[in-house]
């Protein structure tokens, strides 16, 4: 206020010309100048120091020195109060590296650094600190020196570095950064130490669970992945699927669309519909099978759940993959198992241990004319055993449960619907719970009432065989008896015997 | 020109607005915003519901003072109920203000 710019001053249209208007504006200065402080005393005085400012009719404001001075520290109290207020360490230095202003951090951080410090006042030489930094961050200081220096020569424009100090149990991580003070040419920098340890543990602990992650991913049999949505680009995948698929994983992911023609073709079009309705709803579930490049085949099974952005879109699909192989291959020896049984001529039944009906097999109701509602949950010994066995029967059965090894083969009749009797060779054995209790019986039996019949017949047959046999044999030998007689009186009357009997003699041996 | 109306009171029919008051000021000097904080908080005692108080910054619409014949900054005028009256400083003085104003007899 109290010295206009001279060049402007000098430069004013209606002014005096440039050479002239020099000697006559020192006069006209001092005067005015003169009046101004007057006048600015008088108006202090004739308002008591109530008021700010004063305006012409025009509404043209003049501030009062007071003012002007209050505000003017209230300006420079607000720029202090922000830069005392960010966390960071901040100092101020000129082009010699002479720190010119601080910050309340940069007072306050009273930690044992060489870098920054209570001791490094105003009026230090901050670079000058640097280089004489101790022997323990001495490599650090010379970097953090070199960088000050190439930003203030202007080489640089910013200068940045990560540094730990504190003691090693506990490190503090900072980032230096030094930014030029410049408008057309640099006039200083401006250094600033911002604490990163918090950061930097975050960091860590995000690395410690990838680590984690990779290592579970690593050892793990399954397969994971994460891919984007529309399956442009495989962005992870565990190693195990270099193992299930004999493929690399660096052939995935450099060609996702290896993923799909692993499939096998059959397997292509439910695989794709799938995928379909995953897009939908994220979620999907599916069982294909893949062809290796050696031929083989796998079964997979793929779970896939939606990852999604903020705004609930599904971005990328991360999914678990498992060999399933062996599974289906025992589902289906299972199932053939349960198609042999419930297709041989043999009689499959299962009993829990009341001898109530739980399981019986389409041959046996074939055989015995009944149908399975009518039979399920009865008791197998009334509704299939001949009254007359019945007793006899649930002996036998306890003799079974209670696991006796001569109850496990047994032959006996049982009725059909309509009264006729089927002779069964069973074959028993017991069932047992997880905890080891017998729970029921499970018996195959065969239908062998043909084969007694048959077995009937021909002993019949033998037997009157037999008995023929021993009438013709018995009459044959009274027939020799006769001729040894006979051929005995012959002898005697001196004839020749007329029956050669000479075959029933024992032959000489061959000499 | 910021305009502060008091919101009507609940349960109360809304009183006619008795008191038209106009602060000029100087922008943000100190007294200026004295001035401001003091002026709101007397209306809000004594005379809420009833008054209307414009601030005009003298920087900002000094157009806004032609003609009204403002001197200094910062200056309070009653415009109504008249006759005009004026209060010129940062009104921190609660008492002296009033009694310029001619209110504290009325509450």
């Amino acid at each position: 206020v109290a010295t206009p710019n001279p060049p402007t001053f000098a430069a004013g249209k209606e002014g005096p010309r440039p050479e002239a208007g020099r000697v006559v504006a020192t006069d006209e200065l001092s005067a005015l100048v003169k009046t101004l402080v007057e006048t600015g005393q008088r108006l202090e005085e004739l308002t008591a120091g109530e008021v700010d400012a004063v305006a012409d009719p025009e509404g043209r404001t003049f501030l009062l020195q007071r003012a002007q001075e209050q505000l003017r520290h209230s300006e420079a109290a607000k720029r202090a109060a922000i830069l005392n207020a960010l966390p960071a360490h901040i100092a101020l230095i000129d082009t010699q590296g002479i720190i010119v202003a601080v910050n309340e951090s940069w007072r306050q951080f009273g930690r044992s650094s060489a870098l920054h410090g209570p001791g490094h006042r105003v009026g230090l030489n901050y670079l000058e600190i640097c280089d004489g930094a101790g022997a323990d961050a001495a490599a650090e200081a010379r970097r953090i020196a070199d960088g000050i220096r190439s930003v203030l020569s202007g080489q640089a424009k910013s200068f940045s570095i990560e540094y730990a100090c504190g003691t090693p149990t506990a490190p503090l991580w900072f980032l230096m950064t030094a930014t030029p003070l410049a408008d057309d040419r640099t006039n200083g920098a401006v250094v600033m130490h911002l604490d990163v340890t918090a950061q930097r543990h975050t960091e860590a602990s995000l690395r410690d669970s990838e680590s984690r992650f990779r290592q579970m991913a690593d050892n793990i049999s399954d397969v994971f992945f994460l891919r984007e949505a529309d399956g442009s680009r495989m962005l992870y995948v565990s190693p195990a699927y270099e193992k299930i698929w004999g493929r690399s994983r660096e052939s995935l992911y450099s060609n996702p669309a290896s993923w799909g023609e692993a499939v096998h073709p059959e397997d292509r079009a439910v695989m794709r519909e799938r995928h379909r309705q995953g897009g939908r709803t994220g979620k999907y579930e599916v069982e294909f099978r893949i062809v290796r490049p050696d031929g083989s085949i796998r079964w997979i099974e793929t779970k896939g759940f939606p990852v999604r952005d903020d705004a609930g879109r599904t971005v990328r699909i991360a999914g678990v993959a498992e060999d399933i192989t062996e599974r289906k291959q025992a589902a289906e020896s299972e199932r053939r198992f349960s198609d042999v049984l419930a297709n041989v001529e043999l009689v499959s039944l299962m009993l829990d241990g009341s001898a109530r009906i739980t399981y019986c097999n389409d041959y046996l109701l074939q055989l015995t004319g009944w149908q399975r509602e009518e039979v399920m949950g009865r008791d197998w010994l009334e509704v299939f055993v001949p009254p007359a066995d019945i007793t006899g029967m649930r002996e036998a059965f306890a003799a079974l449960i209670a696991g006796q090894p001569a109850a496990r083969h047994h032959e006996n009749d049982i009725l059909t619907r309509s009264g006729e009797r089927r002779l069964i060779r069973w074959s028993n054995s017991v069932l047992r719970s997880g905890s080891g209790e017998v729970i029921g019986t499970a018996s195959i039996g065969e239908d062998i009432t043909a084969r007694k019949l048959a077995d009937e017949v021909l002993g019949k047959r033998a037997a009157e065989l037999e008995r023929f046999h021993r009438l013709s044999v018995g009459r044959e030998l009274q027939m020799v008896e006769l001729k040894k007689q006979v051929n005995e009186l012959a002898r005697q009357a001196g004839q020749v015997a007329p029956h050669d009997l000479a075959f029933l003699e024992p032959k000489p041996k061959a000499g | 020109m910021k305009r502060h109306l008091a919101p009507p009171r609940a349960g109360k029919a809304p009183r006619k607005i008795a008191y038209v008051l106009k602060l000029y000021v100087a922008g943000t000097a100190p007294r200026s915003l004295n001035a401001i904080a003091n002026i709101k908080r007397l209306c809000e005692e004594n005379l809420p519901g009833r008054y209307a108080l414009d601030v005009i910054d003298m920087y900002q619409q000094p157009q806004l003072a032609r003609g009204e014949q403002i001197v200094v900054l910062p200056t309070l005028v009653r415009n109504s109920p008249s006759p005009q009256r004026r209060v010129i400083g940062d009104l921190s003085n609660a008492e002296r203000v009033l009694a310029m104003l001619d209110i504290g007899s009325e509450t």
